[in-house]
C-alpha cells in the first residue's frame, strides 16, 4: 500500500515528476557515458602503450633496470634458449621479444653520428608493435642487413632507403667492430629524443657486432593484459636470477600517470554530476513536500511518526531514483548504439602522435555504479526535502495552507 | 482494562508562540468525556474550540495541566505511545475534510487501516461497512474531487469510523458545508453514535449542530462557562 501510494503521489504532478526523472536520468546517464568514455581512453592508453615500446611487459636479470653498470653485458640474459622455450608455454604468451641495447657510431663515409642501436627479432616486432611511425621504405622485418633509421638519424646521415650505412661499435671485449648494412626504412614516434638516435638492426646483428649472444631484455606480448600474471608466477619460480616488469611500470610516466590523472578527473565530475542532481531533486521534491504539509500533518495526526513519513517519501524517492536512473541507463546504450556508434574522434592524447577514435566501453559494473549513484542521489534528495516536513509540529502542519 | 471516561483533563492551558508575542488561547480548563457520549464544543470564533479538540486530539504539545486518555496520562506518554493512541484510539474529521487527494474513497478509508496492521481480508470488511453506513459504497472508486463536499465529508468520517476509535474528534464539519448538508452529516454522527456507540467530540459555532449534541460544553475566551 505504500508503495503504491507513493507511486500515486508522483502522479499527482507529472510534469513535475517528470522533471525529476529526467535531472535523474541526465545524471546517471552521464555519468555512465562519461565513464565508459574514460575507459575507452584508457583501452587506447593501453594498446598504444602496449604496442608502441614495452609489449605487456620485459623480463631482464633483477635489479638491471634500476642499476647503472660499468659494463652491462655482464648482466645480461644468457640462457636464452630454456627461458624462451618456457616462457612461450605460458598460456597467453603470444609472442617473444628478445633485445640487447648499445652505444655506437653511424658513418655513410662522410658524416659519422653517435646513436643508440637496438638489435631486435625483426619478424617479431614487426607484427606487433604498431607506434613505429614508418614513414619511408619498409620496418625492419627479415632483412639480414637491414638498418632502420630514427628520422633524426636519417636526416643527420642524409641518406635514402637502399644506401649503405656502417655500424661502428666495441664487442664485449672492448675491441672495435664494424657491420656493413643497408637502409630499408626511415622511421618517427613523435618524440625527438627518440628518433634522433635511435636505430635498429636485426638481433643477429647486433650479437655478432658486440660479440656475445646474451640478451638485455626479452619484451613480450600477450594475448590479454590479464594474462601477466601467470608470466610474473612463472618467472618468480623457476628464474630466480630474473625479474619480470609490467608494462604500466615501465612506462609509468605515460602510462600510469594518464591513468592516475584520467581516474582522479573522472572521480571529480563524478561528484560534480552528483551534486547538480541531488540539488534539482532537492529543490523540485521540497515544493512538492511544502505542498503536501496538510496531507503529512494529517498522516502524522493518525499516527505516523517522522520516521514513517521519511519512509513513505523515500519510497517516492526510490521510485523515481530507479526509473530515472533505468532511463537513464537505456539513454547512454541508445546514444552508444547510433550516433556514437564509431567512437568519437579524438586529438592526439599525451604521449601518443595520432588522432584516435574512443570507442565508448561499457561495462556491467559501471551500469550497476551509475544507476546505484543516480538512484541514490534521488533518494537523498528526496529525503533531505522531506526532513523538514516530517519534523514539523502536526498542529503548525495541518494549519498550513 | 479500559476506562469508563475517556478524557479527564484538569488545569489544561495553552498558548500560542506569534513571533515575539504570547497569544493565550486556553485557560486552566478542567474536563471528563465518558465513552459513548455525544458533546459538542460551543463558542464563539476565537474562543478556544480548536486549542482545545487540538490539546485532546494530540495534535498540540500539553503545556500546563494534564489530560488522562483512557486513563493513562498524556505527560507521562512518550512519543511512541502517543502515536499509538493517534494511530488506534483516535479519529479525526476536519473542516476542510483532508482527504488523500491521489486515493479513491475507498483507499482513502483503507489507508489507515493497513497503517493499524488490520489483515487484508477484515480490512476490506471494515472498509466496505464504514462506506455502507455513511451510504457512499456505490461511490467507492471516486477521488474525492469527483465528489461533493457533503460527500466528501463523508468519506472522512467513514474513515475516521472505520479505525474503530475510543473517540472521534470532528472540528467544525459542517463549516464548509451548507446547512441542509451539514444536518445530513450531522445525523449521520447521531446515528453513529445512537446506533455504534461511538463517542464523538465536536465543536462548532453554529445552533443548528447543537440541536444534536447530548452534551454541550461552552467555552469564552478560552475559558470553560
Ligand atoms: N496558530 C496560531 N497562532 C497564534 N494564535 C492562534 C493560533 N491559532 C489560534 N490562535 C489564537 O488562539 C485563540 C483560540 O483560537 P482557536 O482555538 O482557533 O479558537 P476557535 O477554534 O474557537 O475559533 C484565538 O485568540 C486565536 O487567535
Ligand atoms: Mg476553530
Amino acid at each position: 500500500m505504500l508503495i503504491r501510494v507513493a507511486f500515486k503521489n508522483l502522479m499527482r504532478n507529472p510534469r513535475r515528476t517528470a522533471t525529476v526523472l529526467l535531472t535523474v536520468a541526465m545524471g546517471s546517464g552521464s555519468l555512465f557515458l562519461f565513464h565508459g568514455f574514460n575507459a575507452g581512453i584508457m583501452n587506447q592508453y593501453l594498446e598504444n602503450t602496449v604496442h608502441s615500446r614495452y609489449g605487456h611487459g620485459q623480463i631482464q636479470t633483477s635489479g638491471y633496470r634500476e642499476t647503472v653498470y660499468e659494463k652491462p653485458w655482464e648482466h645480461w640474459i644468457t640462457d636464452w634458449e630454456s627461458l624462451k622455450n618456457r616462457i612461450s608455454k605460458v598460456e597467453g604468451v603470444t609472442h617473444l621479444f628478445p633485445r640487447v641495447e648499445f652505444f655506437a657510431l653511424l658513418t655513410n663515409g662522410k658524416i659519422t653520428v653517435s646513436g643508440r642501436g637496438q638489435g631486435v627479432d625483426g619478424v617479431q616486432e614487426s607484427q606487433f608493435f604498431t607506434t613505429l611511425n614508418v614513414e619511408q621504405g619498409a620496418t625492419l622485418s627479415d632483412q639480414p642487413d637491414g638498418i632502420l633509421l630514427g628520422k633524426g638519424l636519417a636526416r643527420a646521415l642524409d641518406v635514402k632507403i637502399g644506401d649503405r650505412v656502417t655500424v661502428l661499435g666495441n664487442t664485449i671485449y672492448g675491441s672495435m667492430n664494424a657491420a656493413d648494412l643497408t637502409v630499408v626504412g626511415v622511421f618517427h614516434t613523435g618524440s625527438k629524443d627518440f628518433d634522433d638516435v635511435v636505430f635498429r638492426i636485426p638481433l643477429q646483428q647486433a650479437h655478432t657486432l658486440l660479440d656475445t649472444d646474451r640478451l638485455e631484455s626479452v619484451a613480450l606480448g600477450l594475448a590479454s593484459v590479464g594474462d601477466w600474471a601467470k608470466v610474473e608466477a612463472v618467472v618468480k619460480a623457476e628464474f630466480p636470477t630474473l625479474e619480470a616488469t609490467p608494462f604500466a611500470v615501465l612506462d609509468k610516466v605515460y602510462y600510469q600517470h594518464s591513468v592516475d590523472w584520467l581516474g582522479s578527473q573522472f572521480a571529480i565530475i563524478q561528484l560534480i554530476i552528483l551534486a547538480v542532481v541531488v540539488l534539482g531533486i532537492f529543490n523540485t521534491v521540497s515544493t512538492s513536500v511544502l505542498e503536501r504539509k496538510q496531507e503529512i500533518g494529517n498522516l502524522r495526526a493518525n499516527g505516523e511518526s517522522s520516521i514513517q513519513i521519511m519512509q513513505l517519501l523515500s519510497w517516492e524517492g526510490v521510485a523515481l531514483g530507479v526509473l530515472g536512473a533505468a532511463f537513464g541507463i537505456l539513454l547512454a546504450f541508445f546514444l552508444n548504439a547510433t550516433l556514437l556508434r564509431n567512437g568519437i574522434l579524438m586529438p592526439p592524447a599525451p604521449g601518443i602522435t595520432r588522432q584516435f577514435h574512443v570507442l565508448i566501453e561499457f561495462q556491467w559494473s559501471m551500469a550497476i555504479g551509475a544507476f546505484l549513484m543516480g538512484a541514490f542521489s534521488a533518494m537523498a534528495g528526496t529525503v533531505l526535502a522531506g526532513l523538514r516536513v516530517a519534523k514539523m509540529p502536526i498542529g503548525e502542519a495541518l494549519r498550513s495552507v | 482494562m479500559s476506562h469508563l471516561a475517556i478524557y479527564e483533563a484538569n488545569g489544561i492551558g495553552f498558548a500560542y508562540q506569534l513571533g515575539s508575542q504570547k497569544v493565550n488561547a486556553l485557560t486552566d480548563v478542567g474536563l471528563t468525556i465518558s465513552r459513548g457520549e455525544f458533546a459538542c464544543l460551543l463558542g464563539p470564533s476565537g474562543s478556544g474550540k480548536t486549542t482545545l479538540l487540538n490539546l485532546l486530539g494530540l495534535i498540540e504539545p500539553l503545556q500546563a495541566g494534564d489530560i488522562r486518555f483512557d486513563g493513562k496520562s498524556l505527560k507521562e506518554s512518550n512519543e511512541t505511545e502517543k502515536n499509538s493512541i493517534r494511530r488506534f484510539s483516535i479519529g479525526f474529521v476536519f473542516q476542510s475534510f483532508q482527504l488523500f487527494p491521489v486515493l479513491s474513497a475507498e483507499e482513502n478509508v483503507e489507508y489507515f487501516l493497513t497503517r493499524q496492521g488490520v489483515r487484508p481480508g477484515e480490512r476490506k470488511e471494515k472498509v466496505r461497512e464504514a462506506l455502507t453506513s455513511v451510504g457512499l459504497w456505490e461511490h467507492r472508486s471516486k477521488r474525492p474531487l469527483e465528489m461533493s463536499g457533503g460527500q466528501r465529508q463523508r468519506v472522512a468520517i467513514a474513515r475516521a469510523v472505520a479505525k474503530s476509535p475510543l473517540v472521534i474528534i470532528a472540528d467544525e464539519p459542517t463549516a464548509s458545508l451548507d446547512q441542509t448538508t451539514g444536518r445530513g452529516v450531522m445525523e449521520l454522527f447521531r446515528s453513529l453514535n445512537r446506533d455504534k456507540g461511538i463517542t464523538i467530540l465536536a465543536s462548532s459555532h453554529d445552533p443548528m449542530v447543537h440541536e444534536f449534541a447530548q452534551r454541550r460544553i461552552q467555552l469564552k475566551d478560552g475559558r470553560l462557562c
